[in-house]
């Protein structure tokens, strides 16, 4: 078999691992309840209260619901993607994966989708739940142009989520506190709790350069305020530009900094 | 043990909790990490009340320093908080070091305690500045402003005790769980953020929700907060400091207790040392 072949199946196998343990980590027991649906929905609720006590408009109820079950996947590409060599050298599982001979690429593509799937589920039952508390309306037949946002979305996310990742394997913890440090910022920019118009005009454009306000705004205008496929192009252009440049940076930047983490003996380096 | 030695350990805690917060970066790189998540989070919060006004086209200025006061105050609570609450999980799970901790400030609950002072000072500062930021932000600016410096200071100090004992009780729990202490931390000041007058008043919460809200402290600490910032705020503030008085004396009891209890139930089982890699 030939070395480009045989890394594949390695990497193939390691991203099946991967996203077994993260699928089967992540659910079996039903503690995310509580750390992924009920503290997410503590905080919409604070913010639709908030809404309603000065009387804005309902549509803005929807607006909220979908920001904040999307900002679960930001959190899921810093927290879960971004950190996860980090979490991995500490724990010493890094230092068997590179033992192994296969590429790390497969360790972020297993958490990648093992990520996604579990933070769709999550994600649904923020909505869900949100729904049924506070009565949010969503139009059901814009459901095939929410989808097609959403799933360019992810495909940007987490290329960029893979990125971090390559960042993080040389700087451990500050590379933690950049996850700390990235949080409120993205979840202002990416108009979470409300739509981006509300920004200024510079504001707006420096908003657009992240593949999640996009996401939000795209998921939001259909199924909040009805808009079809057609009326959706911008956001789909957009998105399927910044999903092939975050997917490329990620394999080049996770090449370059796995060749510099080899070469300064950061792959087993703890409490860096 | 002497008052001066006691003194000179939580000071040599504070600064463990210091380094431990900051040497990670230069010191001008943590001053703008510090400032950075509070400064987010208050505009996050403050284009609520921008969108409300841009959509529907009325400026409320009460709305405004309801919203704003309620997000600068918080970080006081919050980030006080989470010094307490990290500590267990980090230093069993993160770095096997609470033993070692245990052994050299022989007082788990006064640990706890001291490791926080330096987040809730951190809190201080950034609630004061966010204050004034947000003001600026919607336009009503500092000079909106009454201060009663007492008050506040007092309402600080009594701030650190009832939410650092409330920490310290959720603490004690956490001494027996690897996975569920940090999702008691976020739970905890989610809560506080929910149920808590923060942004936006306790009487929009459905019935059944009001007694968890005037069992806690929060909803009368941010009124007060809020009394002592704008003077004519228009709160009874000598019956909320009773209750707010009241309350603090016991979550401070119950966390004595409580802590008590935990930690020898804890070392009992040995839970000191017992990672669970979660």
């Amino acid at each position: 078999m030939s070395g480009s072949r045989e890394a594949l199946r390695r990497g193939l196998k390691l991203a099946v691992a991967r996203c077994y343990v993260r699928v089967k980590g992540g659910n079996r027991e039903p503690s995310w309840l509580v750390w992924e649906v009920f503290l997410p929905l503590l905080m919409i609720s604070s913010v639709i209260y908030s809404y309603r006590s000065m009387g804005a408009p309902e549509e803005f109820v929807g607006f909220v619901i979908i920001g904040g079950a999307m900002m679960s996947f930001w959190l899921n590409v810093t927290w879960g993607m971004g950190s996860m060599f980090y979490w991995e050298k500490e724990k010493g599982n890094l230092e068997l994966v590179v033992a192994s001979g296969a590429p790390l690429s497969g360790l972020l593509l297993g958490m990648a989708l093992g990520g996604m799937f579990n933070t769709s589920i999550r994600a649904a039952a923020i909505v869900l739940l949100g729904t049924l508390i506070f009565g949010a309306r969503f139009d059901a037949s814009r459901i095939p142009s929410a989808l097609a946002v959403f799933t360019l979305t992810m495909a940007a996310l987490y290329g960029l989520g893979m990125a971090l990742a390559s960042i993080y394997l040389m700087y451990a913890r500050s590379g933690w506190r950049l996850s700390e440090a990235l949080e409120e910022p993205m979840m202002f920019l990416s108009g979470m709790y409300y739509p981006i118009s509300v920004f200024p005009r510079l504001m707006q454009l420096v908003a657009c350069l992240f593949p999640l306000t996009i996401g939000i705004d795209g998921v939001r205008r259909s199924l909040v305020l009805g808009a079809g496929i057609y009326e959706l192009s911008g956001h789909i252009i957009a998105l399927s530009a910044m999903a092939a440049v975050s997917i490329y940076a990620a394999i080049w930047l996770l090449r370059r900094m796995e060749r510099v983490a080899r070469r300064e003996g950061r792959l087993v380096l703890r409490w860096a | 043990m002497g008052v001066r030695p006691w003194f000179r350990r939580v000071y040599a805690v504070m600064w463990l909790s210091w380094q431990e917060m900051s040497n990670w970066t230069r010191p001008y790189v943590f001053a703008a990490y510090l400032l950075m998540r509070p400064m987010f989070s208050l505009l996050l919060y403050a284009y609520i009340y921008i969108a409300f006004a841009v959509t529907s086209g009325v400026a409320d200025e009460r709305a405004a320093f309801y919203l704003i006061s309620g997000v600068a105050m918080y970080n006081f609570v919050g980030e006080g908080m989470y010094g307490v609450l990290w500590v267990i999980h980090e230093e069993r799970e993160h770095y096997g070091i609470l033993k070692y901790n245990y052994i050299s400030f022989p007082n788990l609950r006064d640990y706890l305690l001291a490791r926080a002072a330096v987040y809730y000072v951190a809190g201080a500062i950034t609630s004061l500045a966010t204050l004034v930021v947000g003001l600026w932000l919607v336009g009503l600016g500092p000079l909106y402003l009454s201060p009663n410096p007492a008050l506040i200071a007092l309402l600080y100090a009594m701030g650190f005790l009832w939410s650092g004992f409330l920490a310290v009780m959720a603490s004690g729990t956490s001494l027996f769980s690897a996975e569920y202490g940090p999702v008691m931390a976020e739970a905890l000041a989610g809560l506080l953020f929910l149920l808590g007058n923060v942004i936006f008043p306790v009487e929009m919460l459905p019935w059944w929700l009001r007694p968890l809200a005037d069992a806690l402290p929060m909803a009368d600490w941010m009124e007060l907060m809020r009394a002592s910032l704008l003077a004519a705020y228009g709160v009874d503030v000598p019956a909320r400091l009773a209750s707010l008085a009241a309350k603090t004396a016991v979550i401070v009891c119950a966390g004595v207790a409580f802590f008590e209890l935990a930690d020898r139930k804890a070392r009992e089982g040995g839970l000191l040392e017992a990672s669970f890699h979660h």
